[in-house]
């Protein structure tokens, strides 16, 4: 079958020069479940995805709409109804050539949602065991098991058994088992759901870190869209098994695809009307904005824009404005988010730094640029 | 798919095929051969209707085995309610009570009651008359029997029970007492309707073990003249010349019916309604406060079930064993000399006893590893796991008696000719306990699934090395279980040794029978008292070696 998982490990994968390689390609992925009930669900979707290495891929979406799935497929630790998956160019799933290899020849590393840290074995047992598996000296072991423990800060509880470990530092040792092999593709299932913010906070700042140091590739499952933001270097949004957008994470959040994507990315100002004569004709007057490509003239959309490109009093260039009343205020720390009421029926939030803004039952006029609005189709596609 | 086939792999399969073979084959070769042979089992069929014991026998058998059952199950929920779930719970006890009965093997534990309960002779009826209590016991009576059939139950119960309960999120109660219901109500109400279907697994569990109890009704039975079914098959192929295996199996086919009636209403009740699951979480230790009067109450009840189940007829064996005569009193002259004539010149006691620990020792450890590889291949899933699945929990639906009576149909005569040889008893106890052998490493196995072998095969390790590297270690705990769980039962057999050794084969349940014939109580006592101590010492060493690891 192929070839042992010694030989297909980075180092020979990124060819000279530095040019992007593919390091995973699905095509037409396919993963049915049936329920006891007798109904099929599709998990994954005719799924089509490359990752290149080094770079940091998170897969973003609500509960349910096939992460764990997919991660898993790329893993082995699901058999696929249709469709291919290769890693570095190898061939490792095609139900329809009969190809599966087995997870242990995928040369892959994962870090577990549970930890799944082996409790009969020390820290260091535990990180080198990936290790033992390859043909890899001793002493050389060694001190890749220091060296990672130490990256990732927990070098002095190298022989504890995980049993005596604080959730922090079992996560610490986790990643670092998952890293140990080298800058080879490691994938993540929610790691970090299980511990508390701050932790948490801490956690993704190292691996983004460690990411820059040691050049891995990552795919990085999560639904939490702030942790999504900060660790991708490309952001894919999954729903029902498909992908709904895919790019880098600023152009997600800034220029959703469709209203399902601009909703779970966060909160946002929504106002329906008509796309006639490029400009989106609604109760509340008509407003410039950004159309996605495939809107036609006359159909039904969504202007959406973020609370905080919005502005109280806006610069004269700013064509989209109205003369409001503002309902209420909400002050959250770092910002303050104010609900305007606006002519037809039509309430928009406007978030300011700090606890700054105008009088609840104030007279306001507010705007927004053209280019933070985009004019979405109404109904996800 | 393509799945590459590892030797280990391979070797696994071939052990499966090996086990369906042995299991599948004495009962289809059963089946068979009453098929082939209708007119000798008409016959015979014939012959056992027409007999007019037939009816009485089991009348009595469903009366002793249907009140007995539910004693045990109310006992046995009680008790399990009371440790798990409440604070009465007294540590040690609820540790040694479900292993009780693997302390005092069944063999022992009913010559100890008839010790201490016969009419004339035992100490307890000693004891009351000199105390001037006008009181009688009888242990050869309907009450007699179904007590200690009961004792022999209740662990049988206690086992799924409080597992089941050990698991129950106490949220689910404290929402009772949140609603107004005392702790009595919270039992009624939501404790026992949710692990219902523990308690109704247990009471299968009971029934089984129950109809397949032999030596308790051919100890106390045979007296009381209360003829139970379970006797009256070893008859027939023991005492009887020639044995008279048609009728065996005609009678075995009638434990195998209400067995399978037993199986289906349990099905449909677990089938019909749905019940809360329980969380895996156990969230801390939270019970239910039960009061000073009721945690003394408890403790003396469960005390008494231990004095009443182990202790008291363990100390009547020793006082006995050590005694020239059974007198029921605690008088000397007190020696060994009954245990010198067990291990001395009454050859085939000595040899029953090697016999019977290297066949302990064999049996547990050969079963064990078969029942590891077993559970692995049944967790990776497909068809052929469902068949291994099943297959291996098949001796457990069917009662022992059919089982052996089968395996003597199948192997005793041409061409396997394994009749009377210590082969034929490792593969009956191999196949007898190998539901228990296969749910213990199932179950452990659960405990270490998931992500924890899943990380070891990302890691690069295959399922063979994970299975060692991994999964077997963290298993440790489990599988010493098992072990010890395979061995006494193998030590403390009697209804496959009655039925399938043989003077040439002697073990200990053998041994015992023959004593129980021709020999005398001390003895018989010196026997029982050894089979207990040395059943006590391998689980009580296993106990604190799980606690060590
Ligand atoms: N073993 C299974 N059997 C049946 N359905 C499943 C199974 N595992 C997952 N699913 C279904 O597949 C879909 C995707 O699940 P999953 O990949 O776990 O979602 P996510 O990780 O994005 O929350 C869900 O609708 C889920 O109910
Ligand atoms: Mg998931």
């Amino acid at each position: 079958m192929g070839a042992p998982a010694v030989e297909s490990r980075p180092g020979g994968a990124q060819p000279p020069g530095g040019a992007p390689s593919t390091r995973i390609a699905v095509h037409g992925l396919t993963k049915t479940y049936t329920r006891r009930d007798g109904t099929t669900v599709r998990a994954v979707d005719d799924l089509t995805l490359d990752v290149d290495a080094g770079e940091f891929l998170v897969l973003l979406g609500p509960s349910g709409c096939g992460k764990t799935t997919l991660l898993r497929a790329l893993a082995g630790l699901e058999s696929v109804q249709a469709g291919r998956i290769e890693l570095d160019g190898r061939l490792v799933d095609d139900p329809a050539a009969k190809v599966r290899v087995p997870t242990e020849r995928r040369g892959l590393s994962m870090m577990f949602q549970s930890y799944a840290l082996w409790p009969h074995k020390t820290v260091a047992q535990n990180v080198e065991y990936p290790l033992t598996t390859r043909r890899i000296g001793r002493t050389e072991r060694a001190d890749r098991v220091r060296s990672v423990l130490d990256a990732v800060g927990v070098g002095r509880l190298a022989g504890q058994y995980p049993g005596a470990l604080s959730g922090g530092q079992q996560q610490r040792v986790a990643l670092a088992r998952s890293l140990v092999a080298g800058d080879g593709i490691v994938l993540f299932d929610e790691p970090l759901s299980n511990v508390d913010a701050r932790v948490r906070e801490q956690l993704r700042t190292e691996i983004r870190r460690l990411h820059t140091e040691i050049g891995f590739t990552a795919v990085y499952v999560t639904h939490d869209q702030e942790e999504a933001l900060t660790l991708a270097t490309r952001l894919l949004v999954l729903r029902d098994g498909r992908i709904a957008q895919s790019g880098p994470p600023a152009e997600v959040y800034l220029r959703p695809a469709d209203s399902g994507v601009a909703r779970f990315m966060g909160a946002g100002n929504e106002v329906t009307g008509v796309l006639c004569g490029g400009v989106v004709s609604s109760t509340v007057g008509s407003i410039e904005g950004e159309a996605v490509p495939g809107v036609a003239e006359g159909a039904e959309v969504v202007a959406f824009s973020r609370p905080e490109t919005w502005y109280f009093d806006p610069p004269p260039g700013v064509r989209n404005r109205w003369r409001g009343t503002l309902v209420s205020t909400a002050f959250v720390g770092p910002v303050s988010e104010h609900t305007v009421a606006l002519p037809g029926e039509v309430s928009v939030r406007v978030r300011t730094l700090g606890a700054t803004g105008p009088d609840v039952g104030a007279e306001v006029e507010v705007g927004v640029p053209a280019d933070a609005v985009r004019v979405l189709p109404v109904d996800p596609t | 798919m393509t799945r590459l086939r590892s030797p280990f792999a391979l070797v696994v399969g071939l052990l499966g095929v090996l086990v369906v073979v042995l299991v599948g084959y004495p009962l289809l070769r059963t089946v068979g051969g009453i098929v082939l042979d209708w007119s000798t089992f008409a016959a015979a069929a014939e012959e056992v209707v027409a007999a007019p014991n037939l009816l009485p026998m089991l009348g009595s058998t469903a009366l002793v085995l249907g009140v007995s059952t539910v004693l045990a199950v109310v006992i046995a929920a009680l008790f399990a309610w009371l440790s798990e779930r409440t604070t009465a719970r007294l540590g040690w006890l609820a540790g040694v009570l479900p292993v009780v009965s693997l302390l005092v093997p069944s063999i022992a534990g009913a010559i100890g009651w008839v010790l201490l309960a016969s009419p004339k002779a035992g100490f307890l009826n000693v004891a009351l008359r000199e105390l001037g209590v006008p009181v009688v016991l009888d242990v050869f009576s309907w009450p007699g029997l179904i007590g200690v059939y009961t004792l022999y139950l209740v662990p049988q119960v206690y086992l799924p029970v409080s597992a089941a309960l050990a698991d129950l999120d106490p949220a689910l109660e404290e929402a009772a007492r949140v609603s107004g219901r005392g702790p009595w109500r919270t039992l009624a109400t939501v404790t026992l309707p949710v692990v219902r279907p523990a308690i109704l697994s247990g009471a299968l569990l009971a029934l089984v073990y129950g109809v397949a109890l032999f030596s308790v009704p051919l100890i106390i039975g045979t007296q009381a003249r209360i003829d139970i079914l379970s006797v009256e098959i070893v008859r027939l192929l023991t005492t009887e010349f020639p044995p008279r295996l048609p009728q065996a199996i005609v009678l075995s086919v009638v434990v195998l019916l209400v067995l399978g009636a037993a199986w289906a209403v349990n099905a449909r009740v677990l089938r019909g309604g749905r019940f809360a699951t329980i969380g895996g979480k156990s969230t801390g230790d939270r019970r239910i406060e039960l009061g000073r009067t009721g945690t003394i109450v408890t403790r003396v009840g469960m005390v008494g079930y231990l004095l009443v189940a182990a202790v008291l007829p363990f100390g009547a064996l020793v006082v006995v064993s050590l005694q020239g005569f059974w007198s029921g009193r605690l008088t000397g002259p007190f020696s060994f000399e009954n245990y010198a004539d067990v291990f001395g010149s009454a050859g085939s006691t000595f040899a029953g006893l090697r016999n019977s620990l290297v066949l302990g020792l064999l049996c547990a450890t050969v079963g064990m590893a078969l029942a590891l590889l077993l559970a692995w291949r049944i967790g990776r899933g497909g068809g052929w796991a469902r068949v291994l699945d099943a297959t291996t929990k098949l001796p457990g639906a069917l009662s022992h008696v059919v089982i052996a009576v089968a395996l003597v149909a199948a192997f005793a005569g041409p061409p396997f000719a394994l009749g009377g040889s210590l082969l034929l008893l490792v593969l009956a106890y191999l196949v007898l306990y190998l539901p228990q052998a296969t749910l213990s490493a199932q179950s452990s196995f659960a405990t270490v699934g998931g992500e924890l072998t899943e990380a070891s095969l990302v890691a690069g390790e295959g399922p063979a090395g994970t299975l060692r590297r991994i999964s077997a270690p963290l298993m440790t705990r489990g599988l010493l279980a098992g072990w010890v769980f395979l061995f006494v039962l193998v030590v403390g057999d009697i209804t496959a040794s009655a039925i399938l050794a043989s003077t040439r084969t002697p073990v200990v349940g053998f041994v015992i029978l023959g004593l129980f014939q021709n020999g005398t109580y001390p003895t018989l006592a010196a026997l029982g008292a050894i089979i207990t101590v040395v059943s006590s010492v391998v689980v009580l060493a296993a106990l604190a070696l799980r606690r060590s690891a």
